[in-house]
């Protein structure tokens, strides 16, 4: 966008310009690689391993025998693994996603927002970023 | 059990005696109309032919105590499964009334409670004490008379010897006019059922779909 | 690929798609008195059940499961419309879906939550419904994971939870928006639940991420979920129940059962909300294609079922297949043919017939005859198991009428108190796709004071 090369040809590092609206500009972003996939990913192993442990081990533990099945069902139980492993990579994708959009911290309101929410585009600078 | 259906007669004596004993409650006519009155054992009846040459066979039907039974594993709480005695147990307190047990039985032995069991005045005093009411919303269906299985082993312990063949006398087996029940320990090859179940008349419900009934029918058929 | 609007700048399509959250009008009014008055009905029937038992539903010896099961599998069926479209058109990259998404999430939400509630309100002791979650207790007992309830449970909860999320996530930012434009507690809470949006590049890109790992995720979650539904039928040994082919038939059914649920609600909605801009003839008729390919498919399965039973003549399955057929209920049978193929296959096929009222009509026709669809898969196998002395049949009662018709004045009443509270076309996601000179935007530098940093 013509503004943003304006400032940059001004010298103001990237690092010190926000760029607010209210619809993605996809505009270049050179920030940090994300990492939410490999989170859901890592949230689903959770999940998986969680729910093998709760099947065996509370199967073993209650010992009944129920129509000639085995006491350890592995076709059984790998249904119940696969829906606790996507609900795991599910919650990690959401918890990820606050934690790199950096949401939900205390006091950080948005001053811009009226402006945003009426359809502009809002350039912030950090005057201190720009010192040094 | 073995059960002779040559011997049979339909008198339904069986029937009424498991009512007694084990507080089956009576629902109704207009319950019975829809459907849901509860027989442990029932006496199914068929015809065959056309008079004047008419055959009705009978054929009482219980819980056939499958060793592979297709009700337990889709019980999703755990309320019905095999005991080491090889019984299928049925858990009323643990029972939260899915009815998913009742639609896998392919001999639909299995009963639910669609309301409150009551008794009027006096057959409450008729009650048997050794076997619990089951409130509305859970299933029931023939135990063989737990109760007095308990009942046999305890005795057998407190005269400190195995239990004997002929100890343990469901009410249906002990009420049945022509002789055609019996009850015994199958794995025992001295007991009368065990001796019964090798008779070439010898046949089981079902059989083909691999529940392994442990209910064994004598059956000539003719 | 998009028609063009004339009037389509930024602050205008604002204004139109926040509009029903404050002059809704009389449409709405009338729409919230009706469905709540079936809620009310339901209501009460709930309450004489668990006061009375289930005896007073028409269930019975042998039909121990009947309108019960009938509405859960119905309603956990609509609910594949939504977040399996949803996902689908955005993995894809379909450019048409973005008023659709939305509506679409919300439907699996509200169908999920309600037919959530009939494995619990079927119960004989439905107090003791908490059995069901493996929680550590003093007695030391735990679910039977190895029955298709529990499996249920979990499918069920992860699909609840996943759906929730990812109608939450997209609307984060039409959260902060609305945060934006009201006042005292709507502000507050608006700004809660938006978790500080501010809307910097960084956190649309991780919105962006997050939703199309979202999309990848719950596709699976979607298919599972009804495939285990009909596992609670396959993994009997009834006749016409124990057939391998349940999974993917019934996964198909909902997705069928879904898409005319969308276009009904998008159709409503455009006509009281008057979003006619937004709601067009083109995305009907997508949605009217992808219904058309969802009738074909669903005769194709239902043919080669009732082909295989009945080519391999075995008696018992051949009992269930005549009452369907040409028994008891042969009328019903027929009836769900028509209404699920026979007319809506063509109406959707001709173009001149694929309209609006087109597809509206076909739509009705489909939800009724996937209705009954669930019926006869249930019912009639119930009512003949293998010993004939057994055999019954079934009547419902009013009780399980009233319930019935509690979950669609249920459905339509949460439906049209979401679109109260917010925007039912994501707005941020529509503006995305329009092209960049239609929005007439203006930019802002503003140089902050020293206590913000920069993200």
């Amino acid at each position: 966008m013509a503004a943003l090369q304006q400032l940059e040809r001004d010298g103001v590092p990237k690092s010190a310009i926000t760029v607010m609206s209210s619809e993605p500009l996809h505009l270049e972003c050179e920030g940090p690689k994300t990492r939410i996939p490999l989170f859901g990913i890592i949230g689903g192993l959770l999940g998986a391993a969680f729910a093998i442990l709760l099947t065996v081990w509370t199967s073993k533990r209650v010992g009944l025998v129920t129509g000639g099945m085995p006491i350890v069902s592995p076709w059984a139980f790998g249904i119940i693994v696969f829906e606790l492993a996507a609900l795991g990579a599910i919650l990690m994708t959401l918890g990820r996603m606050v934690v790199e959009a950096r949401l939900a911290r205390r006091g950080r309101g948005s001053d811009y927002g009226k402006m945003v929410a009426e359809g502009k585009i809002v350039i912030e600078i950090d005057p201190g970023a720009t010192k040094g | 059990m073995v059960i002779d259906l040559d011997r049979c007669t339909g008198c339904e004596a069986c029937v009424v005696a498991c009512r007694v004993e084990n507080n089956i409650p009576a629902v109704g006519p207009e319950e019975a109309a829809k459907g849901r009155s509860i027989n442990w054992i029932r006496v199914e009846r068929y015809v065959e032919g056309e008079y004047p040459d008419v055959k009705v066979k009978f054929m009482p039907v219980l819980c056939q105590h499958c060793e592979e039974a297709p009700c337990e594993p889709v019980c999703p709480v755990y309320a019905t499964y095999r005991t080491d005695e090889g019984l299928n147990a049925q858990v009323y307190n643990r029972c939260v009334g899915t009815r998913y047990c009742a639609n896998n039985c392919p001999y639909t032995v299995r009963f639910f409670n669609f309301f409150d069991p009551k008794w009027d005045a006096p057959l409450e005093k008729a009650l048997n004490p050794e076997v619990s009411i089951r409130p509305r919303g859970v299933m029931e269906k023939c135990t063989f008379c737990i109760q007095r299985i308990r009942k046999g082993e305890e005795k057998a312990k407190d005269e400190e010897r195995e239990v004997r063949d002929g100890d343990v006398v469901p009410a249906c087996v002990q009420t049945c006019e022509t002789k055609a029940m019996y009850f015994g320990n199958l794995a025992d090859p001295t007991s009368e059922v065990s001796k019964l179940s090798k008779s070439n008349r010898a046949m089981r419900l079902l059989e083909d779909l691999g529940t392994k009934p442990r209910v064994i029918y004598l059956n000539k058929g003719d | 690929m998009k028609d063009l609007q004339p009037n389509s700048n930024s602050e205008t399509i604002t204004a139109d798609l926040l509009r029903p959250l404050s002059k809704p009008g009389l449409g709405w009014y009338t729409t919230v008195t009706i469905s709540g008055l079936l809620v009310l009905l339901a209501a009460v029937a709930l309450g004489y059940q668990f006061t009375k038992g289930l005896g007073v539903w028409g269930i019975n010896r042998p039909v121990f499961w009947a309108l019960d099961i009938t509405n859960f599998v119905f309603w956990i069926g609509i609910s594949h419309a939504g977040t399996l479209i949803s996902a689908i058109l955005r993995v894809t990259g379909a450019e048409w879906r973005r008023p659709v998404t939305r509506c679409a999430e919300a439907i699996t939400v509200f169908a999920l939550m309600i037919g959530a509630l009939f494995p619990i309100i079927h119960l004989g002791r439905p107090q003791f419904f908490y059995w069901l979650v493996p929680y550590p207790n003093e007695r030391g007992l735990w679910p039977n994971f190895r029955s298709p309830l529990a499996w249920d449970f979990f499918a069920i909860n992860t699909y609840l939870l996943g759906s929730i999320i990812y109608l939450y996530l997209p609307l984060i930012p039409d959260l902060a928006l609305l945060r934006d434009k009201s006042s005292g507690l709507f502000r507050r809470v608006y700004g809660a639940l938006c978790l500080g949006w501010r809307g910097t590049q960084l956190q649309w890109d991780r919105l962006e991420r997050a939703v199309r790992a979202m999309a990848v995720i719950i596709i699976p979650v979607a298919v599972s979920v009804h495939t285990i539904v009909s596992w609670d039928f396959a993994m009997t040994i009834r006749p016409m129940w124990h057939s391998t082919m349940f999974g993917p038939y019934f996964v198909a059914g909902a997705i069928f059962s879904g898409i005319a649920a969308l276009i009904l609600a998008m159709a409503v909605i455009r006509r009281v909300f008057h979003l006619e801009n937004y709601l067009r003839p083109v995305h009907f008729n997508n949605l009217g294609l992808l219904l058309l390919t969802m009738s074909l498919i669903w005769f194709y399965f239902t043919f080669a079922e009732y082909l295989t039973s009945w080519y391999g003549n075995e008696p018992e399955e051949m009992a269930v297949f005549r009452s369907k057929v040409s028994g008891v209920y042969a009328p019903l049978f027929w009836g769900t043919v028509v209404c699920c193929f026979a007319i809506p296959a063509p109406l959707l096929a001709i173009k001149r017939f694929r309209t609006i009222k087109g597809t509206m009509v076909a739509s009705v026709l489909v939800v009724i005859g996937m209705w009954f669809e669930r019926f006869l898969i249930i019912v009639p196998t119930l009512t003949q198991p293998k010993f004939t002395f057994n055999w019954g049949s079934y009547t419902p009662t009013w009780v399980e009428l009233s319930l019935t018709a509690g979950t669609f004045g249920y459905f339509v009443l949460l439906y049209s108190i979401f679109s109260r509270l917010f925007p039912i076309i994501a707005i941020w996601e529509y503006k995305e796709g329009l092209p960049l000179g239609e929005h007439g935007e203006q930019t802002v530098v503003g140089v902050p004071d020293a206590e913000l940093e920069s993200v």
